[in-house]
């Protein structure tokens, strides 16, 4: 199979995936949840309600409203939020919120990569030795520990208790610093913001002052699993004849490990990292609710709270595509990495 | 069996033949009955009980009055897996009738998962474990055991080697075996909570609120011998009095505390305290039995203190008797307006004791002891885990063996099912399909993970059916004519179920994380139940204040779910073939 056919195929199967994601989220807002609750809000006036059933077409039977569910979809009329303070309509609220978020993930992914990859290989060459069951238990705690337990216990010792004892310590939530800055956002993403368009270096590292606690909360459960995939593949290719003959060679462990068997192994783990990219914007909920964070998964909490049934189906149907994508882009990478995959 | 004479052996397999004949009929009894009560459980189930917000029913029943038989809830998950089990034993039946040596020993393993699952019922599953146990001890008659016990041994022979060499890699793992002694302690803690525990996890003492790690109750009902507080007097039968009897230990008696009562009547309706009446507290040095006896005068010889007050609320100390004993103490009333208009109001406090409950962990702000809730919490959470992912395994795995097994159509359709859930990360999905249910329990957090949890364990199992269904010893069992479902069974998943086992065992502890996640969320059952993720939700907000409210039970959280990690990947490395033997 030709790469181009490849991915065609898989386009193809993900136009099914999508649709079927489309039809759970009508599925649960509108035949178990109460499809009215989306459109109408507290500050809705009674008279309004019959109005507003018959526009959106909520009397017609189920099969009409679920074209009229996709159809308003594709236009872009994804429902009212009504717990940003005012009433919004999900999408702008969507596109504003997105960027914190993406910039969150992406610290706490560099943190997880950093550290996840050397354990990784500590771990797998130093088998059953000591140094492997910390680096063990350490990355097993990632998965292991409520990220929302973690962010508290986070901001409890380096936000509160290092106050205490008169010591430099952390941010306890937010992007920056309110009270000695500004920001009206270009792109959204704060760091780009800061340097590229305000020209203000102080409020760029404000900004990453922020991001240390949450980044690296958010970022524990990814190191963990990229320090166990990287371990089982590392072991695996440790294995492997060529490594052997590499030895042989007499050519020093170093560069056996760095040089043959790192490569072979990351493979894999490139691609778990790509997955895991969709499971940090899950644990991105949890991580900004602790840390104030103004982004999407404070936003869904806050939105689950208020029972803001439009916001939460938005949510769900946005995270659900980057996971999509996600899953996409690394076949993609995988089919061009290794051609086997292709003609599976 | 060389010696056997021709006729000897023809009376022998006689015999067998009719003990093997009531066997059979017993089993297609209990099977039948088996099949039928979980079938009515489970569609009570989901008429009623478990999945009813999710298909609308429970408003319609509640509008109609009709309440569902309580059991419907509680046994849920077991009568599905019940229902599925007796489903596969009566194909069983019909080998044992037929004397085929495989179908004894699958029924063998049936009955033994079977009584495991009654075992978790209460007195009726316990009744059955019994009839299940009979009926294990009729195969290993020495009759019916000529059946199939030595084909049984011989089959398992080469397994049982192998699970020996697993174990041997097991102990010696020092991750697995911590992890493993972490787990079996944790249930045991779950199990023992009444015992162990206390206060209940709905308990809140308001006095104890938000104290730190071992410090004392203040709690005045469980640190004063006696505690009485409104006995509602009716006005119109005044005077009246309370008598109880109360021994003086020595326990009570290496007191530090002086002894005093505190007697309060207040009027009920306009709350003032100057209510006239006349109370009289007095101590006899009486057992209840003689006291009974006596009459008011002669009654009056054994008194041993006596204090009143008129008019007014009594603060004051009372000596107890300073040696071991049974004593009376008795309360009269004599209510000066014998009016509708108040009733009294009382509170009786002997105090009498040194030994105040210590919250060793602190309590949180609502007066809850953390440790007490900690426990209760467990039994919670390890149910929900363990109720989650044994149902999504069931559910995954027979799904995902019928596509694997039957492909074409059936598969793709499946497969694709499969990726639309995983499109959704899984906590974000679960928390779409409470927020749809509308029910915040913990019940709903269980049926939303359940849902979420399926596809995981049907896309394993297809895979691993997928790559065994080819194999030769496969081909040899359908060339000799073995049905579909005894191959899928009996061959294809024994030999895949090693990678299911160790998914299973580290979801447990994925479950636990996404379960309390969601509970924090504010997807709990409103208000008391004790509940791990509830418990952080509960302490965030003191955080500052009072970190031992999070501390707790996140430590809980992380040490439960590190052990299912620890030998979910532990057993992943000793079961990897790859790695296995060296």
């Amino acid at each position: 199979m030709k790469l181009r056919d490849f991915i065609l195929r898989r386009i193809i199967l993900a136009i099914p995936v999508i649709f079927g994601v489309l039809t759970i989220t009508w599925f649960l807002s509108y035949v178990v949840g109460d499809p009215l609750a989306m459109y109408v809000t507290e500050r809705t006036p009674d008279s309004a309600i019959p109005g507003i059933i018959r526009e959106r077409g909520l009397d017609q039977p189920p099969v009409v409203q679920y074209f009229i569910y996709l159809r308003n979809l594709f236009q872009g009329d994804w429902g009212v939020s009504t717990s940003t303070g005012a009433d919004a309509p999900v999408l702008s609220v969507l596109a504003r919120l997105f960027p914190a978020t993406i910039e969150l993930s992406i610290v706490a992914m560099i943190f997880a990569v950093i550290l996840g990859i050397p354990l990784g290989i500590i771990s797998a060459t130093r088998k059953d030795q000591v140094a492997d069951h910390v680096t063990r238990i350490f990355a097993l705690s990632g998965v292991s520990m409520p990220i929302f337990w973690f962010g508290l216990m986070l901001k409890y010792v380096f936000f509160y208790q290092f106050s205490v004892w008169n010591l430099p310590h952390l941010p306890g939530g937010d992007r920056y610093n309110i009270r000695r800055f500004s920001w009206t956002p270009t792109t959204g993403f704060l760091l780009i913001d800061s340097l590229v368009f305000d020209h203000n270096p102080a409020l760029f590292m404000d900004a990453l002052y922020h991001l240390i606690m949450p980044g690296f909360c958010l970022g524990y459960i990814t190191l963990a699993i990229i320090t166990r995939m990287m371990r089982s593949s590392m072991l695996e290719v440790i294995k492997e004849d060529y490594i052997t003959l590499a030895r042989s060679k007499g050519l020093s462990e170093r560069i056996v490990i760095y040089k043959h068997a790192l490569r072979n192994a990351l493979i894999p783990t490139v691609t778990v990292i790509g997955l895991a990219f969709g499971g940090l914007i899950t644990g991105a909920v949890l991580t900004e609710t602790i840390f104030n964070w103004p982004g999407l998964g404070r936003w869904a909490t806050r939105a689950i709270l208020n029972s803001d049934l439009a916001a939460i189906n938005g949510f769900t149907l946005l995270v659900a595509f980057i996971f999509v994508t996600a899953n996409f882009i690394v076949d993609m990478i995988y089919g061009v990495l290794d051609p086997r995959i292709r003609f599976g | 069996m060389e010696s056997d004479l021709p006729s000897s052996n023809y009376q022998q397999q006689n015999g067998q033949e009719s003990l093997v004949s009531i066997l059979g009929g017993i089993q297609v009894i209990f099977v039948m009955a088996v099949f039928m009560i979980s079938g009515i459980v489970l569609i009570g189930n989901i008429v009623f009980g478990f999945f009813a917000p999710l298909l609308g029913f429970e408003q319609a029943w509640t509008n109609a009055g009709i309440v569902a038989p309580e059991f419907f809830a509680t046994w849920g998950i077991q009568s599905l897996l019940l229902f599925l089990l007796s489903y596969l034993m009566l194909k069983a039946n019909q080998g044992v009738l037929e004397k085929i040596p495989d179908a004894f020993s699958s029924s063998f393993y049936f009955y033994i998962f079977m009584a495991v699952l009654f075992a978790t019922m209460g007195l009726p599953g316990l009744i059955m474990v019994v009839v299940i146990a009979l009926q294990l001890i009729i195969m290993f008659l020495p009759g019916v055991r000529f059946f199939w016990f030595r084909e049984f041994v011989e089959d398992t022979r080469p397994r049982v080697k192998e699970t020996r060499f697993t174990l041997h890699l097991v102990r010696k793992s020092p991750l697995v075996v911590a992890g493993i002694f972490i787990i079996v302690f944790m249930v045991a803690i779950a199990f023992a909570a009444p015992w162990i525990t206390t206060y209940a996890g709905t308990d809140m003492v308001f006095d104890d609120a938000r104290l730190p790690p071992g410090a004392e109750s203040n709690d005045i009902r469980l640190n004063y011998l006696y505690y009485l507080q409104d006995p509602h007097y009716d006005p119109q039968i005044m005077p009246d009095y309370e008598a109880e009897e109360f021994s003086i230990t020595n326990a009570s008696l290496s007191t530090s505390e002086i002894p005093n009562i505190f007697i309060g009547v207040s009027d009920m309706n306009t709350g003032s305290d100057s209510v006239a009446v006349n109370v009289t507290f007095t101590v006899y040095e009486l057992n209840e039995s003689s006291y009974n006896q006596l009459t008011t005068s002669e009654r009056k010889a054994y008194v041993y203190a006596r204090v009143s007050a008129v008019d007014q609320n009594v603060l004051q100390y009372i000596p107890l008797p300073d040696e071991e004993g049974v004593y009376m103490w008795e309360l009269q009333f004599y209510a000066a307006h014998k009016t509708t208009e108040w009733s009294a109001n009382t509170r009786v406090v002997l105090r009498y004791y040194d030994q105040y409950p210590v919250h060793i962990w602190g309590t949180d702000n609502y007066g809850g002891d953390i440790y007490s809730r900690i426990i209760w919490g467990a039994q919670e959470d390890i149910r929900i885990a363990l109720s989650v992912v044994a149902v999504a395994l069931a559910v995954g795995a027979v799904i995902g063996a019928a596509s694997g097994y039957y492909g074409g159509k059936l598969d793709e359709l499946v497969m694709r099912i499969t990726d639309i859930f995983f499109a959704f990360p899984g906590l974000v999905l679960a928390m779409a399909i409470v927020m749809a249910i509308g029910v915040r329990s913990l019940e709903t957090i269980s049926v939303a993970l359940m849902i979420t949890w399926w596809p995981t364990y049907a896309r394993l199992v297809r895979g691993q059916v997928l790559s065994e269904r080819e194999k030769l010893y496969i081909e040899a069992a359908r060339s000799s004519g073995a049905s579909d479902t005894r191959i899928l069974f009996s061959h294809i998943l024994p030999n895949t179920i090693q990678p299911v086992i160790v998914q299973a065992t580290m979801d447990i502890g994925s479950v636990l994380l996404v379960a309390a996640g969601l509970a924090f969320i504010g997807f709990g059952p409103p208000i008391g139940t004790a509940e791990w993720g509830m418990m952080i939700a509960r302490g965030q907000n003191f955080i500052l204040s009072a970190p031992w409210m999070t501390l707790f039970p996140g430590l809980a959280i992380l040490v439960t779910a590190l052990a299912f990690n620890l030998v979910g990947d532990g057993i992943r490395d000793i079961l990897d073939p790859k790695l296995r033997r060296r």
